[in-house]
């Protein structure tokens, strides 16, 4: 081991020049992953579907055919038409514009608010930590459903003030995951050690804490995408949300279950796109985990 | 600032205030460090040799710890009343520590290379590149190629990682090292290596060092001075000769080089002190080893006992030897 020693500068720069970003890494590791690789295909072309539906969609979104009311899926109309004879398909382009945007901003809102809180109360604990987590035990003790629909009425209906109101509500899963994991992980020597080195209390928790503490949240985040979707649903069906005629995932599939029995295609499709959303976001999740873990580097 | 005062603990005394009572980790610690000197801090479990290092941190953990006490002069000023911020620029790069255990001191989710620049560029003005060559350069220096630079700690073993725990202490050449157990948790193969490695380093770059230790071998190799603690008290310091050759001794620095296994000697059994410490929540009134002493006498469980001067610059806190010169 020690005849290691050998040449000191001479060996340096050549790893430096070797060396790859963190992201070329990260996304090496999760580029082998086939399934989390697939989920991110199948998100990006959702997303793409969505930004381009005006050109996509044979249909209007709020288009009326009274001729055609509860048309069963042909080449006409590929996922049918609703009640109104609407175009399913058209509908569910157009509506994938809010709810993805409603699923992702609003998870975006709830992990930096939630992960904020959380990091600050797990890591400095006492009065600061007791301040914190009372507050998000008031919003744990009113349940997030009706927690979303008193900030919607309290801001006024519409898309932004959907994406607060449901980021809000789920402010305390994040704010309670990441605490307890950096609970846990401020006691590792690591961290004790980088204060030994001199690192500032920011420093800490950002480059060391929670870094480490990372995996819980990204499932929780990548699960709350779906779950954001359908409390936008809810939202819109006691008119909070978004307005009708304008489409929504959520919202179609709560107006086609008074037809469910008779006409499953309103059901369905909208419950599909749904699926396939949440679906990518937990392979794209559990990829990312996996990847961003450099113990399962291979 | 005289060669003298480079280090200067004076009456450290640290409490944990806990729920359950005070923890009486340090009480009137004093001891100095002449620049280049090693000291050798020995003493069984729980006898506040960490809780020491990290009071010349600043870190003890606060609530529950609390520095009552002292203070800690170095390079001539007084580290406990610095602020956090003129404290976080000392740490690391004039006073740095290597930790106990080498397998959880590392961040596991970051390259070695992040860990080592890390130090070197929180307190040094360099660009990415000049940092990553420097940290490439001390994981030479403890005898690892630099290859590895970009591996992450899982991929080293423990000996291996102990280094790269010494080379990101010695990154920004401290005048003062602080080594709390740093061969504990490896094995005897390996711990020969590290402590090789840590002597040639200090003479290389000219460090003072305070060592934490069980292992009296240890600090028969490294040490100028060694002071024995028990129960949060250094109950003898001198320079190493004094405590491995000297005629005076604690009783308690007897009984543990008694409980040394001697090679030459056939024996079954090792003879260990009896009795246990003191617990640091309720201390003895007189001598805090009164209860342990094969010398006990009846002044030592009323009298705490005053450090006492046998010869110069070796101090044995007992009343065996307060009296004989009195």
């Amino acid at each position: 081991m020690k005849t290691a020693v050998k040449t000191g500068g001479a060996a340096a720069p050549a790893p430096a020049a070797k060396k790859k970003s963190q992201f070329q890494e990260v996304w090496g590791r999760f580029k082998k992953n086939h399934l989390a690789l697939f989920g991110m295909l199948l998100i990006l072309l959702m997303i793409l579907m969505v930004i381009f539906s005006p050109i996509i969609a044979p249909y209007g979104f709020d288009e009326q055919n009274y001729y055609e009311i509860f048309a069963s899926p042909s080449l006409q109309h590929l996922c049918g038409t609703d009640n109104l004879g609407r175009d399913v398909f058209s509908r569910l382009l157009y509506g994938g514009r809010v709810s993805l945007t409603i699923g992702i901003i609003s998870v975006g809102i709830g992990l930096l608010c939630g992960g904020l809180i959380g990091a600050l109360a797990g890591y400095y604990g006492g009065k600061l930590d007791n301040t914190l987590m009372r507050f998000i035990d008031i919003l744990m003790a009113i349940p997030s459903v009706i927690l979303a629909i008193s900030i919607c009425a309290a801001l006024g209906p519409g898309l932004v003030n959907t994406m607060i109101a449901v980021g809000v509500a789920s402010i305390p899963n994040y704010a309670r995951i990441l605490r307890s994991s950096i609970l846990s992980i401020k006691q590792q020597e690591y961290v004790e050690a980088a204060r030994a080195i001199g690192a500032s209390n920011s420093r800490i928790i950002s480059k060391h804490i929670v870094p480490n503490s990372l995996s819980g949240l990204i499932v929780q985040a990548s699960m709350g995408v779906g779950r954001a979707i359908i409390s936008a649903a809810s939202m819109s069906f006691i008119g909070l949300g978004i307005a009708p005629p304008n489409p929504e995932w959520g919202a179609m599939l709560s107006a086609g279950r008074t037809y469910f029995r008779d006409y499953p295609h309103m059901v369905l499709f909208p419950g599909i796109a749904i699926f396939l959303a949440v679906l990518s976001m937990n392979l794209i999740g559990d990829g990312l985990r996996d990847a961003l873990d450099p113990r399962l580097k291979r | 600032m005289s060669e003298k005062n480079f280090l200067e603990v004076k009456d450290l005394t640290i409490h944990y205030e806990t729920d359950g009572g005070v923890v009486e980790a340090v009480n009137g610690v004093s001891f100095s460090l002449a620049q280049g000197e090693t000291l050798g801090l020995v003493g069984e479990t729980g006898a506040g040799k960490t809780t020491i290092a990290l009071g010349i941190m600043n870190l003890v953990p606060n609530p529950p710890g609390k520095i009552k006490a002292g203070e800690i002069v170095f390079e001539g000023e007084d580290l406990l009343k610095k602020k956090p911020k003129e404290m976080r620029r000392i740490r690391g790069d004039k006073i740095s520590m290597i930790f106990q255990d080498p397998m959880t001191a590392l961040n596991p989710v970051k390259t070695v290379a992040d860990q080592i620049s890390e130090v070197i560029r929180l307190h040094q003005k360099l660009s990415r590149a000049d940092a990553l060559r420097k940290a490439c350069e001390m994981l030479e220096l403890v005898g690892i190629s630099a290859e590895r630079i970009n591996d992450y700690p899982h991929q080293f073993s423990g000996g291996m990682k102990q280094r790269v725990v010494i080379a990101i202490a010695l990154a920004c050449n401290p005048s003062l090292l602080i080594a709390d157990e740093p061969t504990t948790a490896l094995d005897v193969t390996i711990q020969a290596q590290v402590i090789e490695m840590m002597g040639r380093l200090k003479e290389e770059l000219k460090t003072s060092m305070i060592l934490i230790t069980h292992d009296l071998g240890v600090v028969a190799e490294m040490c100028d001075k060694v002071a024995i603690m028990y129960a949060g008290e250094v109950v003898e310091y001198g320079a190493l000769e004094d405590i491995y050759e000297g005629e005076h001794h604690h009783p308690y620095t007897v009984g543990l080089f008694g409980a040394i296994p001697d090679l030459d000697k056939d024996t079954d059994r090792l003879t260990p002190i009896d009795g246990l410490m003191p617990d640091p929540m309720a201390l003895p009134q007189g001598c805090n080893f009164c209860p342990r002493c094969p010398h006990r006498r009846p002044e030592c469980e009323t009298l705490p006992p005053k450090p006492h001067e046998v010869s110069p610059g070796h101090t044995i806190r007992c009343h065996l030897f307060g009296k004989e010169e009195a």
